[in-house]
């Protein structure tokens, strides 16, 4: 046999081989696909309410922003109608179309919570880890009355994940994470453990983070703004029938440390507790629904190294919260007239702020000075809402709430009765015990509104909206006049301090508002939005100036006056591109707006500047791949009354790259990519850089991050 | 030079058959269905999805095709028909099976309207070319309520102006099998996880229909997800008896369980 013959053979039989192989491997025949049933209850958002005025930040957003920050809220800071006031590392207060902080609902899971702090570190948002958050939806000016009352400037809604079912048998699942963040050598870790039968489910959640101080984009550190902070929760949830569901929600959230860079005090330790009950099933025609709460805050702050530690006793102060809520609701349909929702609320908060006397210290005893004793706010409320379709193209909401506050304190005292530095508060103490401290107040919210789908393309809503918030516990009823106790309320990052007012009236918004949305038909086609509004807010609780701090900054007090808010929101997005290399769009958002004292002339506080965003997205298959430039214009409209400082304009550069390859989910970007030296417009006052520093030099703004590895991954089992 | 033209010979060998296996090619007019009994010999079709897929006639099929031939030929045209039982006989003629899709699979009725169960699955399989390319473009239309009138209307039509008789009648009776597997299986379909992705798994059926292995061949990041999908085939079984042409060892099927 010939060599040729011989390759002639095995070239024949590696060509027979290979022909065969197909055949021996049983390619399967494919079916054509099906679809899955309806999962779980809560995979939508709602319409409930209207649908084109509420922005909703979904699932794949939030894993992705996550790797940025573990605070929802501060994820919430690219919606168009949200800006965000720079806090805690875990404890951004929102600024809804130029409305901060308490004017804001906010929920998880429906539930409110009070700010049991005199620097209000402990907002709604820093008892939930991004990781547990499902979707945030906010509704800004028209929300329905239904979602909540106590606020003037909409909802932001943070909702978790509804409890889980099987579809038979028991399952186990869950998923574990784990972040990285340079520019604060910030980590982060995460697991969610469940067991769910067919109609019981448990699940265990956890999260932990800890974070350095940043660095600003010039490499200088921005003191205070470290943080460590945990939480974990169980929900245990039975769905025994058909459209019943009970859950019950136990959660902790522990804050060992926590830097505030615009506050003169930081969180030295943070404990809460809560149990969230729900059930809901259908009664009668309708769907009838109740959920009791329970939280109760341990807050303790004082100065951690940056502001010069608490080796000498610091200055610790204490705040003990409780709340107690209840809620029914009730909705049904009536046919030919539209849906029915009827509600009433129950929320009590009561607080004791206290901060201990300091063994050795002239100024801070003997007495542990009392800040709120037993202080109470206790809303109730009732409320009934109708939405409806009187034809095929309109649909129609209004809603009524009602809502009775009480509030009281006992009475307090300041660090010493007699000892000349505390003579001012000594006086304040006695004023503030001889005063009649209970208030009343009768809050009456409306929202009416409309949305008009023109065309299948288009659809519109507008209306009108008024809504009522009652002061919050410290603009009430804090009452030192001295300058230390003054500057220990200051819930604004502006370095000021403040003093209450125990006959504020409740601030009333009524507003304007209208939202278009133009869709294309085209499936993944271009999409715009628009929206414009207005407020006139009666009573806007500003302040007025009582006196001056010995570092120049004012001291102020709570004070009800007229303000005028308006502003534009715009945003849209389109396919430019799409080739073998996937899906290419184009996204970009505008907001600007402008607040005005209307009695004083001044601007309001913390109004943002004119921002945009614009941004180019690959998509190809689970791959994600996004270039972003983010612009803010120079904030020069300033509050003078608080020495507002103006910032400049700035653009950021930011890469971002998602893919989820099988059970894996990976999120990786670059933020802030040129390292560029910001301040941020909502920043406040940098106090951790000023005391830092010994208390020289010129009062700076907090700066921003500078260039910024991130990255995360998550693993699903 | 002879190693020239070895290799060409081995490239003809070995690439030929993919070639004329048409995995590229649409062969609208042929179906590639080969749950054919190795018993029955055929003469090769004109052109195979699958270099093995050939076989020649049976003389007693044959003719039982021959009979049926004027209803099948009837039956493409009526689309709204689709097989009612999974015990349905390969060769029964379809006026018994009247069954509307969404009375047959209350599951599966959230599909109605949707095109794309019409459309074509562009897919590597052997079958890809049969299932898929048996709908044609415009069957959208005609199959706005179920999934199976895409398998079983489109089956005929175009397969009668090539096809013989015996071979025509044994398409729609595999079609109408294969539309019972999938019926069996949408009326089983998991429950949707929220994030996860579609799924595909893979699962092999006895000719008594009975499930003999499952798994998936395209996870959708969701463990759980994949796990209720292969759950749902589980639960599906026991899936209809095969065709009596239908050999053993072909019943291999895959299917994408999307999440909505």
């Amino acid at each position: 046999m010939t060599f040729s013959s011989c390759c002639s053979l095995a070239a024949l039989a590696l060509a027979a081989a290979s022909a065969a192989l197909p055949a021996s491997a049983q390619t399967p025949i494919e079916l054509p696909p099906i679809d899955a049933q309806p999962g779980d209850a809560k995979s939508e958002a709602p319409a409930t309410g209207g649908v084109p005025g509420r922005t909703i930040l979904p699932p794949n957003e939030i894993q992705s922003r996550a790797i940025s920050t573990p605070d929802p809220m501060a994820l919430m800071s690219r919606d168009p109608s949200i800006a965000v006031q720079s806090n805690g590392g875990i404890a951004s207060l929102p600024v809804m179309r130029g409305l901060s902080d308490d004017r804001v609902g906010v929920l998880i899971d429906g539930q409110a919570a009070t700010n049991y702090c005199p620097n209000h570190m402990n907002p709604v948002s820093s008892y939930i880890d991004a990781s547990r958050v499902e979707r945030i939806i906010a509704t800004p000016t028209l929300s329905p009355v239904s979602l909540g009352g106590d606020n003037i400037a909409g909802i932001i809604s943070i909702e978790t994940r509804a409890p889980d079912f099987s579809d038979g048998g028991t399952e186990v699942f869950g998923k574990v994470g784990a972040r990285y963040r340079s520019v604060s050598e910030g980590v982060g870790a995460s697991v969610e453990a469940n067991a769910a039968g067919e109609t019981l489910s448990a699940r265990y959640e956890a999260s932990w983070n800890k974070a350095e101080n940043y660095e600003a984009g010039n490499g200088r550190e921005v003191r205070s703004t470290e943080y460590e902070n945990y939480d974990q929760s169980l929900l245990l949830a039975a769905a025994p029938a058909e459209d019943v569901l009970v859950w019950v929600r136990f959660s902790q959230q522990g804050v060992p440390y926590e830097g505030f860079a615009n506050q003169r005090m930081d969180l030295v330790d943070n404990k809460s507790n809560s149990v969230q009950l729900h059930a809901e099933g259908p009664v009668g025609p309708g769907l009838l629904s109740a959920d009791a709460s329970w939280r109760d805050v341990d807050h303790e702050m004082n100065f951690l190294a940056d502001k010069g530690g608490a080796a000498n006793g610091g200055m610790p102060m204490i705040t003990e919260g409780e709340d107690i809520s209840a809620k029914l609701k009730y909705e049904f349909a009536v046919e030919g007239a539209g849906d029915f929702r009827i509600g009433a609320d129950l929320f009590q908060s009561s607080m004791n702020d206290y901060w201990p006397a300091v063994p050795g210290s002239m100024m801070m005893s003997p007495l542990d000075y009392i800040n709120i004793n037993d202080g109470k706010r206790d809303r109730t409320g009732i409320w009934a809402e109708w939405e409806a379709d009187p034809s095929e193209n309109w649909s129609t909401l209004i809603g009524l709430r009602y809502e009775h506050v009480e509030m009281d304190t006992g009475d307090v005292q300041p660090y010493s009765w007699t000892g000349m530095m505390n003579m001012a508060d000594a006086m304040a103490a006695m004023a503030f015990n001889a005063s009649d401290r209970a208030r009343e107040d009768d809050n009456l919210d409306v929202t009416a509104k409309v949305v008009w789908q023109a065309t299948e393309e288009i659809a519109l809503e507008f209306g009108a909206a008024q809504k009522t918030r009652s002061p919050n516990l410290y603009e009430r009823y804090a009452w030192g006049r001295g300058s230390m106790a003054a500057s220990m309320t200051n819930m604004t990052g502006d370095g000021a301090g403040y003093v209450g007012e125990i006959d504020l009236d409740p601030e009333v918004a009524r507003s304007l508002a209208a939202t278009l949305v133009w869709t294309s038909p085209e499936e993944d086609g271009a999409s715009f939005r628009a929206s414009a509004w207005a407020s006139i807010v009666s009573d806007y609780i500003d302040a007025r100036r009582v006196g001056t701090l010995p570092d120049g900054l004012p001291i102020l007090q709570f004070a009800n006056q007229d303000a005028e808010l308006y502003g534009l929101e715009l945003s849209g997005n389109m396919p430019l591109v799409e080739t073998d290399l996937g899906q290419t769009r184009l996204s970009g958002q505008l907001s600007w707006l402008k607040g005005t004292n209307e009695e004083t002339g001044d601007n309001l506080y913390n109004i943002a500047p004119l921002t945009g965003l614009v941004a180019l997205e690959n998509r190809k298959g689970r791959w994600t791949q996004a270039l972003e430039v983010e612009l803010v214009d120079r904030k020069d409209t300033v509050n003078a009354l608080r020495l507002e400082r103006k910032t400049d304009a700035y653009a950021l550069l930011h890469l971002r790259a998602g893919a989820d390859i099988g059970r894996f989910t990976l999120n990786v970007s670059i933020e802030n990519l040129l390292d560029t030296d910001y301040d941020l417009p909502l920043g406040g006052l940098a106090f951790g850089d000023y005391k830092f520093g010994g208390r020289t030099g010129p009062y700076r703004q907090v700066a921003g991050p500078g260039r910024s590895l991130n990255a995360g991954i998550s693993v699903a089992f | 030079m002879a190693a020239l033209v070895h290799a060409g010979l081995v490239g003809l060998i070995a690439f030929l058959p993919a070639g004329t296996g048409g995995k590229a090619r649409p062969a609208p007019d042929v179906i590639p269905i080969t749950l054919v009994d190795g018993s029955l010999e055929k003469a090769p079709e004109p052109v195979l999805p699958e270099p093995l897929a050939e076989t020649v006639p049976d003389p007693v099929q044959q003719a039982e095709d021959a009979r049926t031939e004027e209803t099948v030929a009837k039956q493409a045209t009526a689309t709204e028909s689709l097989p009612a039982a999974p015990e349905v006989e390969p060769d029964m003629p379809p006026a018994a099976q009247t069954e509307k899709p969404d009375e047959a699979a209350p599951p599966d009725t959230g599909e109605a309207g949707k095109p794309d169960l019409a459309k074509p699955v562009a897919r590597e399989s052997r079958s890809a070319g049969g299932i898929a390319d048996i709908a044609p473009a415009d069957a959208a239309e005609t199959a706005a309520t179920d999934a199976v009138q895409a398998l079983t209307a489109p089956s005929t039509a175009p397969a009668s102006p090539v096809a013989d008789p015996g071979e025509t009648s044994q398409k729609t009776g595999l079609s109408r099998y294969l539309g019972d597997v999938r019926l069996q299986l949408a009326r089983h379909s998991p429950k949707g996880v929220s994030g996860a992705g579609d799924c595909e798994v893979t699962f092999q059926l006895s000719r008594s229909g009975t499930l003999l292995s499952s798994s998936v061949s395209k996870a959708s990041g969701s463990p759980r997800y994949d796990r209720r999908c292969l759950k749902a085939v589980k639960r599906a079984a026991p899936f209809p008896e095969a065709p009596r042409s239908a050999d053993e060892a072909d019943l291999v099927f895959s299917i994408t369980m999307r999440q909505k």
